[in-house]
């Protein structure tokens, strides 16, 4: 959005003239209309007389967050003071004096008005008021926590620099610049990692453990510029859940492959994300319907019901049928419905008969293989042919039989009915699009997301602002995903700091993640060139591993009750289910040797080695970035700080706090404790903490 | 072993008892597991499940001392329950499954029957075989209520009288208490390890144990801050325990398989063995078996994956005979749900009904219990492709269990709310038998 916002003013504004001239070049270090302000203590915020309160996002920037409209950016000349703003889409006129009166030229006159949390404006043409969804704002929280706040939720962890960048453009434009990043593949980085000495890619070596698959991804995730990308990528890879536990170990190519597609469609379309997940060789393979075939009678065979099941049940309309803010629409008696019963799972089981293996390139193989007699063709080929020749392909998606598809009329859900005699591609198109436009997909899809980057119970009124995103991007268009992150991200609810004083708010991190987050906010890197961590038994460390799921139903379910005070007060807390006396403590053990010992164990791959590779460890080590943390060990309250505003968003208690830091006095006087054990002490305390471990 | 010989001696007339639950998790095909295996009803069988039928020959024949006419055999992978059941320390439990009431084909296909929520579906059927209470989505399971009531009884809680080697699970979940998640490695050599072990003098480790105590034990307004802090707490205590306890664990000789349950089992064996040390005379154990789902492959998964609980519950069975301990542990299996009699062309899809192992000195065994259906096609329980309605409850089979665990008659109905629609309360007979009369 960045580089098209002096466009979008232009476009939208009468104001052509003043905007075209001032807005590119004009940056003013200060600002008559400001200049009797006063800073509410030493939080960074100020207050003005005519403004209210707000924050300035850099000394020089003309950005401000205020109190009343969110983010403007302000340009004053001799009698008149121009606000910008994004949400009301132009520039506002007004004076020290008419404020909170302003002319807008779409909206003509308008008043604006804060009760808080939310801020609202009153359009007196219309005659009525409107929220302002984007402007929140609470002294509780400076400008750079509010930053890093919103990065704890859209990343997996982002450095001091990037916490600034934030403060410096606000979340809506980082989002924008993010939305522009290129999706750059794990396949390409396995290319250039393993090649042999000559420099071929050894595709042979690609059916090791993992190696590669994970070798790739810890790149991408620790390496990247594309935070946002791989946080949503990730909590996709957790609704649509594939996992490496278990016989596609042996193809991290094409685990990579899945994730790939993940990425692509992370800030695409719901619904091309949808398609390419049912077409993906590793689905296929996982929920068992490659190779699925049209019913036979004469020999009592039926459609395989796996994937038709769960598709509906957990990648799109979920159980029962949901009103718009998530909650349950019941029947006159009173009851939840059910979005479907067996006999639809039954007919969708239909939809996705004939489908299998992209095993074109295979078939050929066996084609020009002198000692195979009869080899099969692609015409003629049946299902039990490419299971006895052993015929796969995990990695391209699979293709379409038309001669095993059940080729009968189906009856899909809300009365919606295929036609006997179509084409796979017809009835797959017809399937998902009926799932996809069915009105619980929204609020289901909106909620799992929102629980993945926000918090574990959020409002209804939250789920239907989002799923209201979902349906209509702003421009009619459904299942845009920058459009359901974005009113994710942006929401009021995740925005506010005043959900901090709510004590039902939040989420548990999820347990691994919080290994990234280290080395990504102390830009961790390799000695060598590669990434891979020895990660393999974080299953029963952490109770997770990405793309190592226990079952299709994820490491916890998104209506896990935990015993305790959450499940006393009626609240879901999913991460909780995979926090345990073992994973609690062993988390907490090895987080203590990655962190304070530095044991950041990493494999690496050995092009003269190939054949052994998977049986050597190389253990080198990673170097994190500690210089300016260790430059303050002198002044632990200012170590504390930094820490806080990077890892806690500021948010450190002041009991744990106290607690950290005559901690830290104490380890000082321990022999041996250097400046820089020293740092990854208060680093490991903090991670420690429950003020860290849960995001609010 | 002399140790385990004291064991021996001291434990005949202790008041102790463990159940042990391995959950198949997926939903294993339990009519290839417990198989008519001659005449009509075989015939019948190999009609309906067509290319999934087993051979009449390969079956491991059991000697059934309540037989209604009908042979049964044992899928040719599990020679040792076969051994078990023919020498009479384990029962086979028939068509059980998850009822809000008693069920009828009828009652269905007038829509008249209220069914469990979300049937045929993994993660509501696994949570209902654990909480028994098919007809709400409850946060408590049944060995959690029946924790909440019995843990007073033991003399020590800090670890919990219930111990998962799979992690959290509702089964093990009350409303006071919760379970145990024992490490990952099999023999709790994992346990406490490194950090944060009060019994290490090295003053690092004094003063990182302390400062992160210091830290959890802060007060928190946050609810979610407060769970977390309270796990964490439970998590440093209850390690430190279960390492001291282990300590003192006695060398068993049983051997038990190198994989599979192996592991599981022997985590159980031990800690049933330091017991004692735990301050318990109750304990449940959850043990997780996943990767039954076989839509896709099932005749090879079966013969791979069924050896595994076969040997699993015969190594856990020889060791409590060496503990003396034999007629104070029962195991029993569980599982989603049964699946399709009928084939999708590679495998079976999710059904209701299914077929389960109870094992144990305690267990009145060598019978069937409960009815095995008619498998012929189109039959009164068939409510399409082979999906029988179960024609016992699993109140039913865990009543049983939980009355030979010591849970009092009249607080059945706190643990098991919908049981009276099955059982009537006020009979002095157990349920179904296995367990008791």
């Amino acid at each position: 959005m960045s580089t098209n916002l002096g466009k979008r003013c232009i476009r939208k504004s009468v104001l052509t003239i003043i905007a075209s001239v001032s807005f590119l070049n004009h940056a003013l270090a200060q600002y008559n209309s400001l200049s009797d302000s006063t800073e509410i203590g030493t939080t960074g915020v100020y207050l003005s007389p005519w403004l209210g309160t707000y924050s300035q996002s850099g000394t020089t920037s003309p950005w401000l967050f205020t109190d009343t409209i969110g983010w403007v950016y302000l340009y004053e000349d001799a009698d008149s003071i121009w606000l910008y703003n994004e949400e009301l889409s132009g520039w506002l006129w007004t004076t020290q004096s008419n404020f909170p009166y302003a002319y807008s030229a779409s909206l003509g006159w308008i008043y604006f008005t804060r009760i808080a949390p939310l801020s609202y404006y009153y359009q007196f043409n219309t005659k009525a008021w409107y929220t302002l969804e984007k402007a929140w704002y609470s002294p509780i929280l400076n400008s750079q926590e509010r930053a890093a706040r919103f990065l704890s939720q859209a990343t997996l962890g982002a450095d001091y620099e990037t916490v600034n960048s934030v403060t410096q453009i606000g979340p809506e434009r980082w989002l924008n610049s993010q939305f522009q990043l290129p999706v750059v593949t794990l396949r390409s980085a396995i290319e250039r990692i393993f090649q042999d000495d000559d420099g071929q890619y050894q595709p042979e070596f690609m059916e090791v453990e993992n190696f590669t698959f994970r070798t790739a991804w810890w790149e991408r995730v620790i390496s990247g510029n594309d935070l946002l990308r791989q946080r949503i990528t990730l909590a996709l890879s957790e609704i649509f859940v594939i996992s490496d536990a278990g016989e596609l170990n042996e193809h991290p190519v094409a685990i990579a492959s899945y994730y790939d597609m993940l990425q692509r469609h992370a800030l695409g379309n719901f619904r091309d994300l949808l398609y390419d997940v049912t077409l993906h060789p590793c689905m296929g393979f996982y929920l068992s319907h490659a190779g699925n075939r049209r019913p036979d009678p004469a020999t009592g065979r039926f459609p395989d019901e796996n994937y038709a099941r769960e598709i509906m049940q957990l990648f799109t309309i979920g159980l029962y049928e949901l009103n718009m803010d998530g909650s349950r629409k019941l029947d006159p008696q009173g009851n939840p419905i059910p979005t479907y019963d067996n006999s639809d799972i039954t007919e969708f089981a239909r939809v996705y008969t004939g489908i299998h293996y992209d095993i074109r390139q295979e078939i050929g193989v066996i084609a020009s293989d002198p000692e195979i007699t009869n080899s099969p063709n692609l015409e003629t080929i049946t299902f039990d042919e490419i299971m006895a020749f052993e015929l796969i392909n995990f990695e391209d998606p699979m293709i379409f039989f038309e001669r095993e598809h059940d080729t009968d009329s189906k009856s899909l859900l809300n009365g919606t009915i295929i036609p006997a005699g179509q084409t796979i591609q017809q009835d797959l198109n017809a399937a998902l699009d009926n799932l996809f436009n069915h009105p619980s997909a929204p609020p289901f899809v909106s909620k799992l997301l929102i629980q993945r980057l926000v918090k574990s119970n959020p409002s209804p009124a939250y789920i239907n602002r989002v799923a209201n995103a979902f349906v209509d991007n702003g421009q009619g268009s459904r299942g845009d995903m920058k459009a359901i992150i974005s009113a994710i991200l942006l929401d009021v609810e995740a925005r506010t700091p005043d959900m901090l004083s709510d004590i039902n708010h939040g989420k548990m991190r999820e347990p691994f993640f919080k290994l990234i987050h280290f080395m990504r906010a102390f830009n961790a890197t390799p000695a060598v060139g590669t990434h891979y961590l020895w990660d393999y038994e974080s299953s029963e460390i952490f109770g997770q591993r990405p793309l190592s799921s226990p079952s299709v139903f994820n490491f916890f379910l998104p209506d896990y009750m935990p015993s305790g005070p959450v499940g006393d007060a009626g609240l879901v807390a999913p991460e909780f289910q995979i926090a345990n006396s073992s994973t609690l403590s062993t988390t907490l053990n090895t987080l203590h040797g990655v962190i304070v010992d530095d044991e950041i164990q990493q494999r690496e791959y050995d092009p003269e080695n190939l054949e052994y590779a998977q049986y050597q460890e190389f253990f080198t080590e990673w170097s994190v970035d500690l210089k300016d943390e260790i430059a303050l060990t002198g002044n632990l309250s200012a170590l504390i700080d930094r820490l806080d505003l990077v890892l806690t968003y500021g948010r450190l208690s002041e009991g744990t706090r106290s607690a950290i830091i005559s901690g830290l006095q104490n380890f000082s006087n321990l022999e041996g404790i250097g400046n820089e054990t020293l740092v990854r002490l208060a680093i490991y305390l903090i991670m420690a903490s429950p003020d860290y471990n849960i995001t609010r | 072993m002399s140790s385990v010989a004291a064991a021996q001696s001291d434990s005949s007339d202790e008041d102790y008892k463990a159940l042990v639950c391995v959950f198949l998790g997926g939903g294993n095909d339990s009519f290839n597991m417990l198989v008519p295996s001659s005449g009509t009803a075989y015939s019948d069988y190999q009609e309906i499940r067509s290319d999934l039928a087993l051979p009449s020959s390969s079956l491991l024949s059991l000697n059934v001392g309540n037989s209604d006419g009908r042979d049964f055999g044992l899928h040719e992978a599990m020679p040792e329950v076969q051994s078990l059941f023919n020498s009479g320390k384990a029962a086979m439990i028939c068509n059980v499954g998850t009822l809000v009431e008693p069920t009828t084909l009828g009652n269905i296909n007038n829509s008249s029957a209220r069914l469990p929520l979300g049937l045929y579906s993994h993660s509501d059927q696994i949570s209902q075989w654990q909480t028994s209470i098919p007809d709400q989505r409850s946060t408590t399971g049944w060995a959690g209520r029946m924790a909440d009531i019995l843990e007073a009884a033991n003399s020590d809680e800090t670890v919990s009288m219930n111990i998962s080697v799979s992690g959290n699970n509702v089964f093990q979940t009350g409303t006071q208490v919760s379970s145990f998640v024992a490490g990952f490695s099999a023999d709790g050599s994992e346990e406490a390890d490194g950090l944060f072990d009060s019994l290490d003098p090295e003053p690092y480790q004094q003063f990182l144990t302390t400062n992160v105590r210091n830290i959890i034990d802060q007060e928190y307004l946050n609810i979610f801050e407060q769970d977390y802090a309270g796990a964490v707490r439970s998590s440093l205590d209850g390690r430190l325990a279960y390492k001291q306890a282990l300590q003192t664990a006695p060398t068993l000789t049983t051997e038990f398989p190198s994989g599979g349950l192996g592991p599981a089992m022997q985590t159980v064996a031990r800690t049933i063995a330091v017991r004692k040390a735990l301050g318990k005379r109750r304990q449940t154990f959850f043990i997780m078996f996943g990767g039954w789902d076989h839509h896709d492959e099932v005749l090879n998964s079966q013969q791979m994956m069924l050896p595994v609980v076969s040997r699993g519950i015969s190594a856990l069975q020889t060791a409590m005979e060496e503990l003396g301990l034999s007629e104070k542990v029962t195991t029993f299996t569980a599982s989603d749900f049964g699946r399709t009699l009928t084939s999708n062309g590679r495998g079976s899809d999710h059904a209701w009904g299914g077929n389960h192992i109870v094992c144990g000195g305690a267990v009145n065994g060598g019978l069937l219990y409960g009815t095995y259906p008619e498998l012929f096609t189109g039959n009164n329980l068939d409510t399409g492709r082979g999906r029988l309605i179960p024609t016992t409850s699993v109140d039913e089979y865990f009543a049983e269990l939980a009355l030979w665990f010591g849970v009092d008659r009249t607080t059945l109905p706190s643990i098991f709310p919908n049981l009276d629609r099955f059982y009537n309360l006020n009979n002095t007979d157990f349920p179904l038998g296995f367990m008791g009369t």
